[in-house]
């Protein structure tokens, strides 16, 4: 599957490219030794905000419902405040620089077209705003984008995010991640780090049937044979933790050769009398 | 693709089918207008846990390093009251060897010790295996067709607080028999619950198919910016206003039909098959 991948058209030069990355940093170390979850980490595209490296943006949704945008940048006297702008909630009223430093290189103007290049719907409904992605894409025939928030991140305090599904192979679709925070809570962004995980997925019905008992035979002996042969196959580190690379072997042995690998399908080729 | 479903062995037969819904009850009544939420919302299946719609459980991590997990079950009067209790008390060193208590709280439910434990085998699993962590089973296990992985994220969309999290998983379950688990990461305090009636995660299958990426040309950068300036504006001719004074349209919903039944639309592919990036 080919995706194509366009630069925000509001600032084009700004922002890193789309990545993968199998770790994630606050996750317990164990974790880099379960496959299955670094292969969902690595899903799709982790996706930044168009902001520079030394850029950073605070959303704090206040107890009077206002959200109160904090822009800093960091030159060489520090990581300083640039500007903030505060936005009533309503999602008509305007919104408002109250606090600017020149000498971070913004006036008003700039200051809110930089706010639209990196966020938009700003408080409306109250405490809602989309986070815009430096990068757009655009999918093959038949083949939707799925926006959600990076996947196993869970430290807390958790702000969850909007997931949506969209035909991005003909709809002009500016990548946006939709965030909604409750009274009180504070989100950031930073220009080197990601703002939301983007996949790709075929635009193709899901058939469902039951198994039939053969198939559910062979999924109980091969489960049985797996986790034995796992046993055998246990590793131990020295600070006492478990991990085996079994599935792994399995994972490249059926890569390298799918018709002899120790593993094979557990659905029977034959349509299902479930 | 077709899937195929396996009942859970530790306790086949109990708990809904998966099942797909578009609707979240906890977003606000604007979320049923933006179709982008809802087909994100019905991807792939909602997957229950293997207990009756009377049964529930309740997952407490306390304070005192204790995950206490009350079963409920509908009494003869279709009270919902706790029918055990069972107590883990983590284990500190190496090995993780916890120390588990069962008690026996309602007798007239049906529960002595052993079905207890059976009970809470058949819906949990590696309750601290990463401390902390709770698994909770599905009702099905997947298989899925050839080159197919299953994901295994909490239910899309669901954003009421508090957020425990889960850590999602992409299983190769077209050649591993994998049981379906959710694994839950409860802090101290944090309370889970889960009933019959009421998904435990979302699952949904995805291609293990290499994706190239590629910059677009200036052809196509161009024809998304105006496709896009084109959407806009049909956007703004054809939106409607609820008596409530909410916007919305059905524009997304209408192109999707159109195109799914084969019939022109203004919008044709944005990318060029045979343009490459001459950025």
């Amino acid at each position: 599957m080919k995706v194509k991948i366009l630069p925000t058209v509001r600032r084009p030069d700004v922002g890193k490219s789309p990545t993968h990355e199998n770790r994630r940093a606050w996750l317990p170390q164990q974790t880099r030794f379960c496959p299955v979850v670094e292969d969902l980490d690595r899903l799709g595209f982790l996706v930044y905000p168009p902001l520079a490296n030394n850029e950073t943006l605070q959303l704090y949704r206040r107890d009077d419902d206002v959200l109160v945008v904090t822009f800093y940048t960091a030159n060489e006297s520090g990581l300083g405040v640039a500007f903030v702008v505060e936005v009533p909630p309503g999602g008509t009223n305007s919104p408002e620089v109250t606090s600017i430093d020149a000498e971070r290189g913004f006036d008003e103007t700039s200051a809110l077209e930089l706010l639209d290049a990196v966020a938009v719907d700003l408080n409306g409904p109250a405490g809602t705003f989309g986070l815009r992605g430096a990068s757009n894409f655009i999918t093959e025939d038949g083949w939707d984008c799925v926006y959600t928030a990076v996947f196993n991140e869970i430290a807390r305090p958790a702000v969850p995010s909007m997931v949506t599904r969209i035909e991005t192979d003909r709809v002009a679709h500016e990548t946006t991640f939709h965030i909604a925070l409750h009274r009180g809570e504070v989100m950031s962004a930073a220009g080197g780090g990601p703002i939301g995980q983007v996949f790709f997925i075929p635009r193709e019905e899901v058939l469902i049937a039951d198994g039939s008992p053969d198939e559910e035979q062979r999924f109980a002996t091969v489960q049985r044979e797996y986790w034995d042969e796992r046993a055998t196959k246990e590793k131990t580190t020295n600070y006492g933790a478990t991990f085996t690379y079994q599935y792994r072997d399995h994972q490249k042995a059926r890569r390298a050769d799918p018709v002899e690998a120790p593993l094979q399908l557990l659905q029977d080729a034959s349509p299902s009398d479930g | 693709m077709q899937l195929k479903l396996l009942p859970n062995p530790h306790r086949p037969g109990v708990g809904r089918d998966p099942a797909r819904e578009n609707r979240r009850t906890f977003l606000p009544q604007h979320a049923r207008f933006l179709p982008t939420v809802e087909d994100a919302s019905t991807l792939g299946f909602l997957v229950y846990p293997p207990l009756h719609d009377y049964e529930s459980a309740q997952i407490h991590a306390r304070s005192d390093n204790v995950t206490a997990i009350t079963f409920f079950s509908g009494g003869e009067h279709g009270v919902r009251g706790p029918a055990f209790v069972c107590e883990i008390t983590r284990s500190g060193g190496r090995g993780g060897i916890d120390h588990v208590e069962i008690s026996i709280v309602n007798e007239s439910l049906g529960y002595d010790e052993a079905s207890a434990a059976e009970l809470l085998n058949a819906v949990t699993v590696g309750v601290n295996a990463v401390p902390g962590t709770i698994g909770l089973r599905g009702t099905h296990n997947f298989i899925t067709p050839d080159g197919w992985d299953s994901v295994f994220v909490p239910v899309l969309n669901d954003l009421q607080r508090p957020v425990v999290g889960m850590i999602s998983t992409r299983v190769e379950t077209d050649w591993l028999p994998h049981e379906t688990e959710f694994r839950y990461a409860l802090e101290q305090k944090d309370v889970l619950s889960v009933v019959g009636s009421g998904p435990i995660g979302q699952v949904f299958f995805v291609p293990r198919e290499e994706v190239v990426v590629d910059g677009a040309s200036e052809a196509e950068q161009q024809r998304f910016v105006d496709v896009q300036a084109e959407y806009g504006a049909e956007t703004a001719r054809t939106a409607k206003i609820t008596d409530y004074g909410a916007g919305f349209s059905y524009q997304y919903r209408d192109h999707q039909k159109a195109r799914r039944n084969g019939d022109e639309t203004p919008y044709g592919l944005l990318q060029d098959p045979e343009a490459s990036s001459d950025q």
